[in-house]
């Protein structure tokens, strides 16, 4: 029944983003275009070139950061975790806004260049990956869950600043353009990301699922985990290495999108009353895109002169949610 | 085990090297102040820290941390963990199996929770157990495992004097009946020595042993 809402969920929400925004289609007219229609119809090629990759690109945004948020929540035991609290979002920004603003202004090259998605993405993904390499390495050094959580904040304050050090210095011009991309959104992608954004979201899945139980046993803590037979540091390097690559690319995708990967958990959590990643995952996944593909018809409400970003939808939707979280856990943990 | 030294950072925590060798059936109790390196003693004989040097076998071969079922006295909150899904999955079974093993299933449960004096709590919350009730279910659980050795650290805390008695009870049953061998650590020797075969405190960077002849 609750897999049915779910599913059901996605599926109108799905609809509902293809058939909303300036103009409105009908149901008959977006099932016509997904069919194959005709070329030369307008409501085909505003579908199919338009609508139809942005609704894909908020599924798998929303399913990625939201499993990614669970992994990290279940490895560091810690229900505030999300994917921001890595560093990883942050190195990610940072490469980019080094790329848009300070390449862009120095070198001379155009910012037609510079603006190319691939460009752009490849360059996001290898600052995600520095700070995962780095974030490997101390966990296989330090160990401790929370000293790591401490040190990708620490990360992500410091990228930060630096990033905020080079809006000082950036042109007018590029300086808008960072800011559009920090402001989230899901219509800036072609097929080849969404391609690449699908076999990394199934790949991270395919890892991830087979190892629910050890995740399960993994939740009771190092010492129950390792009598069960998990291997604990090597659950926590794939943990990190798999949500990492999600991150990455869905933020050098769709911009830092905020609060999805920490709130959908929760919901998840409380709406199937269970610990069980193999309820979770799915149900995280499924819950992710609904909720990022409502993110993107509010976004892209009717008659509304312009699109809201959808990183200050997502907050305003998941905000509310991990508020709600810290309240219900400091009433539970008042005698830890 | 042999030659065994541990500590951490590179320094040991007692001088000489212990070599000891542990039999089935045994009961023993490790004692010590606060901070003479009981619970990493612990660690290292359940393979879960390596030792500085030194070798812990088990059965003529290296032993893993799946050779023991082990007990900690910190708790961890999972939210949403009923008491039966911990033990289910201790000893496997899904929470999709068939039907028939299912009943079976919780037919077991109901008994390994009725040894440790917590009958009908299958579908209540870990969150929502007491200190005591949790750690009682952790028992539980190591009972389920049915692993040999079973390692508890600190299990009479938060219990109270009528569930230590019990608890000891059921690990003497243990070793006498099941042949398991039983390692538990304490600060507080009066009961534990009752109960156990073997002693061995930890005093001055030395460990002292005691045979101690069953009542």
């Amino acid at each position: 029944m609750r897999w049915t809402i779910l599913i059901g969920l996605v599926l109108v929400l799905g609809m509902l983003a293809l058939m909303l925004g300036t103009p409105i289609y009908s149901i008959g007219e977006v099932v016509e275009a997904l069919s194959g229609g005709h070329e030369q119809d307008a409501f085909y090629f505003i579908i199919m070139e338009y609508r139809w990759p942005r609704v894909c690109t908020a599924f798998l945004a929303g399913m990625g950061l939201a499993l990614s948020g669970l992994l990290m929540q279940t490895m560091f035991r810690n229900p505030l975790a999300g994917p921001y609290v890595l560093g990883i979002s942050s190195g990610s920004s940072f490469a980019v806004a080094l790329l848009m603003m300070g390449v862009g202004f120095y070198s001379g090259l155009g910012m037609d260049f510079m603006g190319r998605s691939w460009v752009q993405f490849l360059v996001s993904f290898m600052g995600a990956m520095m700070v995962l390499g780095v974030m490997i390495f101390a966990s296989s050094r330090i160990g401790g869950t929370f000293t790591i959580l401490i040190l990708g904040l620490i990360t992500g304050q410091v990228l930060g600043a630096f990033q905020g050090a080079l809006t000082f210095f950036a042109s007018p011009q590029s300086l808008k353009q960072f800011s559009l991309w920090g402001l989230g959104s899901f219509n800036q992608t072609g097929y080849t990301e969404i391609l690449l954004m699908l076999v990394v979201c199934m790949f991270a899945l395919l890892m991830v699922f087979p190892a629910s139980g050890q995740l399960n046993h993994y939740l009771m803590g190092d010492g129950f985990a390792a009598s069960m037979g998990v291997h604990t540091a090597q659950l926590r390097v794939k943990i990190i290495l798999l949500s990492g690559m999600i991150v990455a690319v869905v933020t050098s995708t769709c911009g830092p999108v905020a609060f999805i990967g920490m709130a959908v958990p929760h919901l998840i959590r409380h709406m199937f009353v269970t610990f069980d990643h193999r309820i979770l995952i799915p149900g995280c996944c499924l819950m992710g895109g609904a909720l990022a593909l409502l993110c993107d018809i509010i976004a892209h409400i009717p008659f509304w002169p312009s699109v809201l970003p959808v990183n200050v939808l997502s907050a305003i939707i998941g905000g509310p949610v991990v508020i709600f979280v810290v309240f219900k856990q400091r009433k539970n943990r008042i005698h830890d | 085990m042999h030659d065994l030294m541990w500590g951490y950072q590179g320094k040991p925590l007692v001088d000489i090297p212990l070599t000891e060798v542990v039999n089935p059936g045994e009961l023993l109790v490790l004692l010590g102040s606060n901070g003479s390196g009981k619970s990493s003693l612990l660690r290292v004989l359940s393979g879960l820290q390596k030792p500085l040097s030194g070798s812990v076998m088990y059965n003529q071969k290296p032993l893993t941390a799946q050779d023991v079922a082990i007990v900690f006295p910190h708790r961890s909150f999972v939210p949403f963990m009923k008491v039966g899904d911990l033990l289910l999955s201790v000893i496997g079974i899904s929470v999709y199996a068939r039907r028939k093993q299912r009943l079976e299933a919780a037919e077991r449960l109901e008994e390994i929770l009725k040894h440790v004096q917590l009958s009908g709590y299958c579908d209540r919350m870990l969150d929502s157990l007491s200190d005591g009730e949790y750690r009682k279910v952790m028992i539980g659980a190591a009972l389920a495992r049915g692993a040999n050795l079973v390692f508890l650290d600190e299990p009479a805390a938060f219990l109270d004097y009528e569930s230590r008695i019990h608890l000891f009870e059921l690990l003497k049953q243990w070793t006498l009946n099941e042949g398991k061998t039983v390692l538990i650590s304490s600060h507080e020797p009066e009961l534990s020595l009752r109960y156990a075969s073997r002693s061995w405190t930890l005093k001055d960077r030395k460990l002292e042993q005691k045979w101690l002849i069953k009542a």
